[in-house]
């Protein structure tokens, strides 16, 4: 495949005297430093570099930048493969691998290739088409396997991927003479510039295009420029950049690739410059994808950049005078251009006579027709101006079709184009953000020529080289309707590839507008989207991996309960003891009877806690809670629901009255900051007239909670500790006060266990050694720490529901049964108007239940009731918690069932996943519901 | 104290002063800034009691070596019949104090905000998101910035802050 190097005896801008080694497919070749992976294989004399997408055909390089469809490749630099790299943008470095893409079973001989053979069985919509018998799923397993353009490596991605947020007044895109200028401009007024320029390197067309610049050698102008921007501190030049994504508020982001690692930019610019060039586009003719043909472009900056000649008999076919200039800079760099064939019957007449001059064959008003070869292009022919066929013997085609502005990002800026028939190309139009257009990306004269398909088969001729879209393809769409270019992008797939159709999109464009009879400007394009070139997912996920995907919250005194054997899980952002010791059930088990019998220590810091304070608090939290608190004496609380709009309960939770203008609202910890919130927002958009304060005190108080029928004598030997007589310290109470050591403490009676319980707030930093004292002096009298699921258990024995799991966005404060509550509040509330209507008043609504079954039935949260009876059965709701109660030996839970307070004693069947049982509808507390317990 | 340094940023824990969080009624907020000299909007003040201001009537103020029942007394005592509400967080912020040629780069991993000197120069502060979390940062100098962001997401923030000089 490879033959003696392509490399030209002189010129370019690599270091010769620095070679590096890398494979290709296994292959050992060598390129030099400066070189891209593209311009190394060339040099090599590799034609065939991978295979197309749905025909399997060898293809070749065409480009020499972001727009390359064909050089897509496995790249590996030793950390791991990247698949989908863009050959002609990835930097030659020593010991590169490089893998081409789907070659079964290498990349000479591809079995697949009969798939090419057999391209009638391909058309567009083929999947909708051909595999319908027996079933599209027949087929589904072996083209899902053929089909693909990289594989995923399943081991874990050791690449680096770092965030970057960046402000800047200008961020200039692209390093060409447009750009660098534009940045220059910017730099002397004193602000803050960042250039990003896709390739490895500054240059752009400097590296290339012989035209002077300001009167200076292109590459002279290009180092004084590098030279004075690195002089400003104000300017950032970054390469190996590209910028993917243009959104609202001058938000770019920006995809970074270089030897630190993959990167991912979010810049916030003032203003952006567009200087991201002009893409050229192929010509359309009869096996215009065979490799080595390529972009004239392209085949002049592989021979002027990189010393590289991509054939040894090139042609040239060309529709405008920028192609030709490219040939003549081509013919003068040292490769042998040895014909000119362009459709034009009157090519710019300077041009033309330095083509013949240099001995360049001129075949002018010529029509294209094909050309041949199987891994590499051998002849075109074509029919001269005399009508006259005729066949060049060739190795390299370097084909112009035009130029197209690269404005993708301009149009995600919402910027509109227009069609400039004497550029044959869309231009930008009017952008309604601070986007400026310069360089060629505003246009580009002497690029325009005729643009039609050659008079020979249409299923030959290439409009999408990714993903095999031919002009019959084409064609096809436009005759079976799909004529509006949204509609033919979609059903050809055309432009869909990783590429964006940065090469294939201008020629389906002036297809439809040909078979349609429109012009190209009422044909339009088609919507460009984030991101313009592919982004590694890493990238944009950034170090949000492993510990760092979700910020966790850890407790107070997460290490005392980590040295007590705890299993953290998460809950609700928190890592929270989940149970103690090693086995799950068991431990369970074991907290739940330590605190019915003993006490039990939990940690409650996550509750939400907020403070709310002013001549208006009272009448303000009466008006949020379904349960009035303004009669509450200071140093009393109570359990308080709060509700929604909707009359949906939101929260619940025990309010306590510090002082008579100053309450403290606790919420659960699932909820603490959507309360705050919530409260924030009636007191700001509502109540902004009343002297009212919310202040969310969660962070500030750590919450240990002892509970059982030894916990009263435990807290009390606490030294400095209130006297807790049950005398004088009734149930829902609320006290403060400072221990021997200083620390202060706040106290409340209140339990979610049922049993005696003091819940002591203090201050996150005193917690630890508050809780070691605990330990300490209730070791003797059995405390131990219990952890979230033991008290899943002990709150369920009560029947107290958690909002959120035995609730959801639709249950009411009804459906929970405070219906006496609701009836007797004399002011209003947030939900009270809701709760007068009479669908959420329903009786047959979903409401809350207790239930009761054997130990042994399958009952389990999510489980539905079922309609009794025979015939179809129909949902009535499901089941919400349910366990089995270790204190009381039989299973118990609660549940949203249809009419269910009305239900009481009744037996309904429960189905999950195949699985029946029988339960028993029953009131909701199922331990001690005298609550004699909690009075100690 | 978690302490990490790398060429050009050092971080350290700076745990340990009185913070009080004071909040005012909107009528109230003009005379409690100027009665106890509290920062104007963005700012971090320099003055005794040293604050930063939080929001709208809200500001957080730093006790000169005084516990926070002095400082919500000396809050009380000034603010007089003005609505307001004075509590102590002292324990619930970790504090960092970010500092080096380095660490606005350091810091811009997480955070949008613009910290560009001439945009976030000594004296500036802001709430932003960082590193995914709410966080409090101030510019105390040229290169030196103070963080607050909540004490349960400190193990957090010190993880993701040492894993940036990796």
């Amino acid at each position: 495949m490879a033959g003696p190097s392509y490399r030209l005896p002189e010129g370019g801008w690599i270091d010769r005297s620095r070679p590096l080694a890398f494979t290709f497919n296994g292959r050992r070749l060598q390129g030099c430093a400066g070189d891209t992976l593209a311009s190394a294989l060339l040099a090599a004399g590799i034609a065939v570099v991978g295979r197309s997408f749905k025909l399997h055909r060898p293809r070749g390089v065409l480009a020499a930048s972001a727009e390359e469809p064909n050089a897509l490749v496995t790249v590996d630099r030793g950390d791991g493969p990247v698949p989908l790299a863009r050959a002609t943008l990835t930097p030659l470095s020593e010991g590169l691998r490089a893998e081409s893409r789907r070659v079964f079973p290498a990349l000479g001989f591809d079995l697949a290739r009969i798939i090419d053979y057999t391209r009638a069985l391909w058309p567009a919509g083929f999947y909708n088409k051909t595999f319908k018998w027996p079933s599209w799923h027949a087929y589904e397993w072996a083209l899902r396997r053929m089909a693909g353009l990289g594989r995923l490596v399943p081991a874990p991605d050791p690449t680096r991927y770092r965030h970057v947020n960046v402000h800047c007044d200008v961020l200039v895109v692209g390093a060409g003479p447009a750009g660098l200028t534009a940045a220059l401009a910017a730099a002397r007024a004193g602000e803050d510039v960042l250039v990003a320029e896709q390739a490895a390197e500054p240059g752009g067309s400097l590296e290339y295009d012989p035209e002077p610049v300001e009167g200076q050698p292109p590459r002279e102008w290009l180092a004084q420029a590098l030279v004075e921007l690195a002089r400003h501190p104000n300017v950032r030049l970054v390469c190996g950049a590209t910028v993917a994504g243009c959104y609202d508020h001058g938000v770019l982001t920006i995809h970074g690739t270089g030897d630190a690692g993959e990167s991912w930019w979010k810049v916030r610019a003032g203003r952006v410059v567009l200087a991201t060039g002009a893409i050229e586009q192929p010509l359309l003719f009869g096996n215009n994808d065979l490799p080595g043909i390529m972009l004239a472009g392209a085949v002049h900056r592989y021979a002027a950049r990189y010393g590289v000649a991509c054939g040894r008999r090139v042609i040239g076919v060309v529709n405008n005078d920028l192609g030709w200039r490219a040939l003549l800079a081509l013919s003068r760099a040292g490769v042998e251009v040895v014909a000119v064939i362009d459709p034009r019957p009157m090519p710019d007449r300077a041009l033309s006579a330095a083509a013949a001059e240099r001995g360049i064959a001129l075949h002018v008003g010529a029509t294209p027709l094909t050309a041949h070869g199987s891994r590499r292009v051998r002849s075109f022919d074509f029919i001269t101006a005399d009508g006259g066929r005729e066949r060049v013997e060739c190795d390299a085609i370097a084909m112009s079709g035009g130029f197209s502005p690269t404005l993708n990002l301009y149009a995600q800026a919402g910027g509109r184009l227009r069609h400039d028939p004497r550029l044959a190309s869309f231009v930008p139009a009017d952008c309604r953000r601070p986007v400026e257009v310069v360089g060629a990306a505003a246009g580009i004269t002497g690029g325009a020529g005729p643009i039609a398909p050659a008079p020979v088969a249409s299923t030959s001729q290439w409009v999408d080289y990714l993903y095999d879209v031919t002009v019959a393809d084409v064609e096809l769409a436009v005759r079976e309707g799909f004529d509006s270019i949204e509609h033919l992008k979609r059903y050809t797939t055309v432009g869909m590839g990783p590429d964006q159709g940065k090469t294939s999109n201008r020629n389906a464009l002036a297809l439809v507008a040909a078979l349609t009879g429109r012009d190209p400007g009422a044909v339009g394009t088609t919507t460009c989207r984030p991101p313009y070139q592919p982004v590694t997912l890493g990238a944009i996920a950034g170090d949000r991996r492993g510990d760092f995907y979700a910020p966790a919250r850890r407790l107070p005194g997460h290490d005392w309960h980590a040295r007590q054997g705890a299993e953290f899980e998460d809950f609700a952002g928190w890592k929270r003891p989940a149970w103690y010791g090693r086995d799950r059930d068991a431990g369970i088990a074991h907290e739940v009877g330590r605190v019915r019998q003993a006490a039990g220590l939990f940690d409650a810091s996550p509750l939400g806690k907020i403070e709310v304070k002013g001549p208006a608090a009272a009448e303000f939290l009466d008006f949020i809670y379904l349960t009035a608190v303004s009669g509450l004496k200071p140093g009393r609380a109570r359990y308080a629901v709060m509700l929604n709009e909707n009359g949906v309960v939101i929260d619940d939770g025990v309010c306590a009255r510090l002082t008579d203008d100053h309450f403290l609202v606790g919420t659960s910890a699932a909820n603490a900051g959507r309360v705050a919130h919530w409260l924030e927002e009636w007191r700001q958009c509502e109540w902004s007239r009343r002297e009212l304060i919310v202040a969310p005190v969660t962070e500030q108080w750590a919450v240990i909670t002892v509970a059982g029928p030894r916990a009263r004598a435990i807290v009390q030997a606490l030294p400095g500790m209130i006297d807790l007589d049950a005398g004088g310290l009734a149930p829902m109470s609320q006290r403060a006060g400072r221990l021997d050591d200083g620390t202060r403490y706040r106290l409340q009676t209140i339990s979610f266990s049922g049993e005696a319980s003091f819940e002591l707030s203090l201050p996150a930093d005193r917690a630890p050694a508050v809780i070691e004292r605990l330990a300490e002096i209730g070791a003797p009298a059995g405390l131990g720490p219990i952890g979230v699921e033991a008290l899943l258990v002990l709150r369920l024995e009560k029947g107290h529901p958690i909002v959120g799991i035995d609730t959801d966005g639709t249950t009411n404060a009804l459906d929970l049964g405070f219906g006496r509550i609701v009836a007797g509040r004399k002011t209003d509330f947030v939900g009270a108007r809701s709760l007068a209507r009479p669908a959420d008043r329903s009786a047959d609504r979903r409401q809350l239940v207790g239930i009761e079954f054997d130990p042994s039935a399958a009952v389990v949260a999510g489980a539905h009731f079922v309609t009794a009876g025979a015939g179809p059965r129909r949902s009535e709701g499901f089941v919400t918690s349910a366990g089995i109660s270790p204190t009381l030996g039989k299973g118990i839970g609660l549940g949203l069932l249809e009419g269910g307070h009305r239900r009481r004693g009744e037996l309904v069947s429960v189905f999950d996943q195949g699985r029946r049982a029988t339960v028993r509808v029953v009131d909701r507390c199922f331990y001690d519901p005298g609550g004699a317990r909690i009075r100690g | 104290m978690a302490e990490h340094a790398s060429p050009g940023v050092e971080i350290a824990r700076a745990d340990g002063r009185t913070l009080v969080s004071l909040r005012v009624v909107a009528a109230a907020a003009k005379a409690a800034r100027e009665r106890l000299g509290l920062s104007e909007p963005g700012r971090v003040g320099q003055s005794d009691p040293c604050s930063i201001w939080l929001g709208p009537g809200h500001w957080l103020l730093f006790g000169g070596g005084i516990g926070p029942e002095e400082l919500i007394g000396r809050c009380v005592e000034s603010l007089g019949g003005l609505v307001h509400l004075a509590v102590d967080e002292s324990a619930a912020w970790a504090v960092w104090q970010v500092s080096g040629a380095g660490a606005r780069d350091a810091l811009a991993r997480g955070t949008g905000l613009d910290l560009r000197p001439a945009r976030f120069a000594a004296g500036a502060s802001a709430r932003t998101r960082l590193a995914g979390i709410a966080a409090v940062v101030a510019a105390l100098g040229e290169d030196r910035f103070q963080v607050l962001i909540e004490r349960s997401h400190a193990a957090y923030f010190g993880a993701w802050m040492a894993d940036g000089m990796r």
